[in-house]
């Protein structure tokens, strides 16, 4: 048999198939793309996570960085408040309410002496005040009665508290977060119906938007447009560049599609709502639509109306180009174009929009804040005890705070006033230097609360702060705390004993003696204590306080809340120590409060972003000095203003009211102080020169003037002397500390600890009450 | 290269996902239900007071108790310190500070607001609840 090997090689070859004959080639090729394939579904699937985490990142986490907003205290309303209808209609003006018909929110109607009040409500912290419809009874001054929309009785109600400052870096995005339900009828489906109409029915991208925008993109002969969704806005808005470059758009889609899988539409919308952008504000950049309304039209998002609505909408197309503060007429056309397509799917009416058309663009640049920077920046510093200036600037916090627009806007008042009576002394006595500065504190007697700060001449700019940073001589401001440890020791001294005002030498330290002198160059001879400290006489106070002992004085000046180290030298006693004014209202605010220590507190508490109360800076209290000894002390202040150089004050203030307080004037009338309080307010004044040249200025003329202005216009009540039960009132002759009758010449009627009560003179007879007469 | 196919991707993975929950701002108050008169004429014109100067301040330190009972101590005080702000001479309102602050274990801060409230004139029932908060001092 020949071998089958040799039949088979005389067959004519066989024609291998193409993909047999190349199948290596094949199977490489099948081999690479499926490598290629797996390497590039890797690097999808690892791109996709990044993206997913980048989004899910900043959708989960805080999103923005948010400036901490600073609020003053809100004007609360209740029958018997010092709330007058002026005052009121102040405050409704600075939170931006609108004087008609009183339907909606945010707006008043005044009706004679019956005033209707849609208020907006608030999240307080210590819990939410409701939106209501009030009625307001006056009786000329007095708010007589108070109803809600179904005339029921209301005993309190607070208004919104007004804005005064954001704590923000120099240069920063700011937005005021809202929720879709906050969002004004129609402001949504305009929305939609101009930007995204398909929204809620595609996945992120929309396939003809795509198809639509590739067409003017062929036309162009460029990339011009990209045909974004909302979805795709944000994502651009987020996470990217705003370049129109092909690559943007190509990691647009993918996180856009990414976005739509993790979160809903609605909390895509609502964040869009909340990052778009809308105008530049000096450094701040204005994002979301419930700062655009506060700050184009001066009211919160829920008051917007239709025209406005429309403008804002219409914005987002072009916030520059269609800026409606420079360029109205491109924002109108804009906005009317809006309108139209309003109309044109059913959001209004023809009614509406025939009226809401013939409106004119009113956008301006509203100021939010009241705009406060030295009260902000003593917030601030009370907050650097806990937190970072980083997370103020971005965590988005709400501070509450004690400020009162009201008793601010009295002390700018008082203060423009005075400067420009004192610059045009200056001015014709030929003074070159630098003019003459101011700073001042205001508090709360009652409760140690700031409630308002000037740092300086131009109140509305932020600069050096003098009341808080200007450390200056207080001269005689200090020498309360000379009388009052002098009182501290009843058994010694009582306000009426004697003591020497004469030429004294007193050894220092460094083997020199200092002489002090009077004001007027002349010594009194003997004085009771009322009366050297009532004509502030600088001798008989430094032969008291040497007496007494200066590391006593310095204790006591402890005691009221002083917090700096004061070396207890001698000349401390006629006030050579530097303060601050508001380390003065410190000092003062224990005097006024009948000896409890006080902490002065800017701040009420401090909220999270999502409404929880991170930090409360509560009322503390602290008994400091005896009752009796502090009420000594205020009878003498009290004196002070009536006889001694208090007295100009008045000459405005009524001569009914009690007010207690003390001048100051250092070395070459360098600073000129006053501190003084009433029964509701205490205030610190300070006028001096940043050069620390002269300001012609004594205590009296000067700081006493604006102190004076600003409580004749707060309307303060006046002090209410409260006699402790461990004092009794004894008529005195002040002239030699011993009692007499009440109907002697020179009787006074001055209060004295128990047990310490003046004896009558020795020579004195049993029926002759008045042994000089 | 790597959007586009993370595009496609997306795609076919687009049932896979379930949303999560967003953090929101915190919750704006409901507005007061409030039945509009019909008309147009107004309530009558009230010939007293509809409520009293103390009122006011009577009511945030009923409200404070019930903080207080519900051991919401700090809400009682910054109730409190709003009723001290009305009527800061009302001895009743330190009393209750002080009572709040010895519920929270704060001591010498019940002590101080004790002090306080003897400061201001009041009545002898607030006197007395002063002074039996300072007995424990």
């Amino acid at each position: 048999m020949p071998p089958l090997n040799t039949e088979r090689r005389d067959r004519p070859p066989r024609h291998k198939p193409w993909w047999r004959r190349r199948r290596h080639w094949l199977l490489a090729l099948v081999s690479v793309s499926a490598i290629g394939l797996l390497v590039l579904t890797v690097v999808a699937l690892e791109a996709l996570t990044e993206m997913d985490a980048r989004i899910v990142k900043v959708m989960n986490g805080p999103r923005w960085a948010i400036p901490a907003r600073v609020y003053g205290r809100p004007l609360e309303l209740y029958v018997g408040a010092k709330v007058t209808p002026t005052l009121l209609k102040e405050e409704l003006g600075r939170l931006g309410y609108r004087l008609d018909d009183a339907i909606g929110s945010g707006r008043f109607d005044v009706l004679g002496e019956r005033w209707i009040v849609q208020t907006r409500g608030f999240a307080f912290p210590d819990g939410a005040e409701s939106p209501r419809r009030l009625q307001l009874d006056w009786d000329g001054e007095q708010l007589l009665g108070m109803q809600n929309g179904n005339g029921e009785a209301l005993d309190l109600v607070r208004l919104e508290p007004p804005l005064i400052g954001r704590i923000s870096p120099d240069e920063a995005e700011d937005r005021l977060l809202v929720n879709l339900d906050q969002l004004p009828e129609g402001l949504i489906e305009t929305l939609l119906a101009v930007e995204d109409s398909r929204f809620y029915d595609h996945p992120g991208l929309s396939a003809r938007g795509i198809a639509r925008a590739m067409l003017a993109n062929i036309k162009a002969g460029r990339f011009v447009a990209g045909g974004s969704t909302i979805t795709q806005q944000l994502i651009k808005n987020f996470f990217l560049s705003s370049e129109r470059t092909l690559k943007r758009k190509l990691t647009e889609w993918p996180m856009a599609l990414l976005l739509e899988r993790r979160y809903n539409k609605d909390e895509i919308l609502n964040a869009f709502v909340n990052e778009v952008y809308f105008a530049q504000d000096r450094s701040r950049a204005v994002h979301g639509f419930g700062l655009a309304s506060l700050y184009f039209f001066g009211i919160p998002v829920q008051e917007l109306q239709i025209h406005q609505t429309a403008l804002l909408v219409g914005l987002l197309k072009g916030p520059s180009y269609f800026d409606p503060i420079r360029r109205p007429e491109r924002a109108r056309a804009r906005r009317d174009v809006v309108l139209s397509v309003m109309l044109r799917d059913g959001i209004i009416d023809q009614r509406s929009f025939d009226r809401a058309i013939a409106l004119p663009v009113t956008a301006g640049s509203h100021r939010d804040a009241v705009g406060q920077p030295a009260f902000v920046d003593l917030v601030r510093k009370q907050l650097a005890e806990n937190y970072d200036l980083a997370d103020l600037q971005q965590d988005g916090l709400s501070v509450f705070t004690g400020f009162d627009p009201a008793v601010q806007s009295a002390l700018e008042t008082a203060a423009e006033a005075r400067l420009a009576v004192f610059d045009a002394a200056d001015q014709a006595a030929g003074n070159a230097g630098e003019s003459l500065e101011l700073a001042s504190v205001i508090t709360s007697v009652a409760n140690g609360e700031v409630l308002a700060l000037l740092g300086g001449r131009a109140a509305r700019f932020a600069g050096y702060n003098r009341a808080l940073d200007a450390t200056r001589q207080v001269g005689s401001l200090v020498k309360p705390a000379v009388y009052l440890s002098a009182l501290s020791q009843p058994a010694r001294w009582q306000l009426s004993t004697q003591i020497e005002d004469a030429p004294t030498d007193v050894l220092l330290a460094d083997g020199s003696v200092w002489s002090p002198d009077n004001i007027n160059g002349q010594s009194a001879g003997d004085v009771s204590l009322l009366e050297a400290l009532t004509r502030s006489l600088n001798q008989a106070t430094v032969a008291l306080g040497m007496e007494v002992g200066v590391e006593e004085v310095v204790q006591t000046l402890r005691r009221l809340g002083l917090d700096r180290e004061v070396p207890p030298l001698p000349s401390l006693l006629l006030g050579a120590v530097e303060l601050t004014p508001l380390e003065v209202a410190q000092l003062y605010q224990t005097v006024a409060s009948d000896g409890f220590s006080t902490p002065l507190r800017a701040i009420r508490s401090v909220v999270s972003r999502s409404g929880e109360v991170l930090q409360r800076y509560p009322f503390r209290v602290k008994r400091e000095v005896p009752a009796e000894t502090l009420h000594l002390l205020q009878y003498a202040l009290v004196n002070v203003m009536r006889e001694g150089s208090g007295r100009r004050a008045y000459w405005r203030l009524p001569e009914s009211l009690d007010f207690a307080g003390k001048t100051g004037t250092s070395n070459d009338l360098r600073d000129s102080w006053f501190a003084g309080f009433g029964g509701d307010y205490l205030g610190v004044v300070w006028l001096g020169r940043d050069d620390n040249l002269s300001t012609g200025l004594t205590g009296s003329r000067g700081a006493l003037s604006v102190w004076r202005d600003t409580f004749a216009a707060l309307g303060d009540r006046g002090l209410q002397l409260t006699t402790p039960n461990s004092v009794e009132y004894h008529w005195t002759d002040l002239s030699n500390g011993r009692a007499i009758d009440a109907q002697c010449d020179g009787a006074r009627y001055i209060p004295y600890v128990r047990g310490s009560e003046p004896l009558p003179a020795e020579n004195t007879r049993f029926f002759a009450r008045c042994p000089n007469q | 290269m790597r959007c586009l196919s993370g595009s496609a991707l997306v795609l076919l993975l687009q049932s896979c996902t379930l949303p999560l929950e967003l953090p929101s701002p915190p919750p704006f108050p409901a507005p007061e239900t409030v039945v509009l008169p019909e008309t147009e004429t107004l309530p009558a014109r009230p010939a007293t007071p509809v409520a009293k100067p103390v009122t006011a301040a009577e009511s945030l330190r009923a409200r404070a108790v019930v903080a207080q009972e519900n051991g919401d101590f700090a809400q009682a005080l910054a109730l409190l310190e709003r009723a001290q702000r009305i009527a800061p001479r009302d001895g009743a309102i330190y009393r209750d500070m002080a009572s709040a602050h010895r519920a929270a274990g704060r001591e010498d801060l019940a002590c101080q607001f004790a002090r306080k409230g003897l400061s201001v004139p009041v009545d002898a029932d607030v006197g007395d609840a002063l002074l039996a908060q300072l007995d424990n001092c």
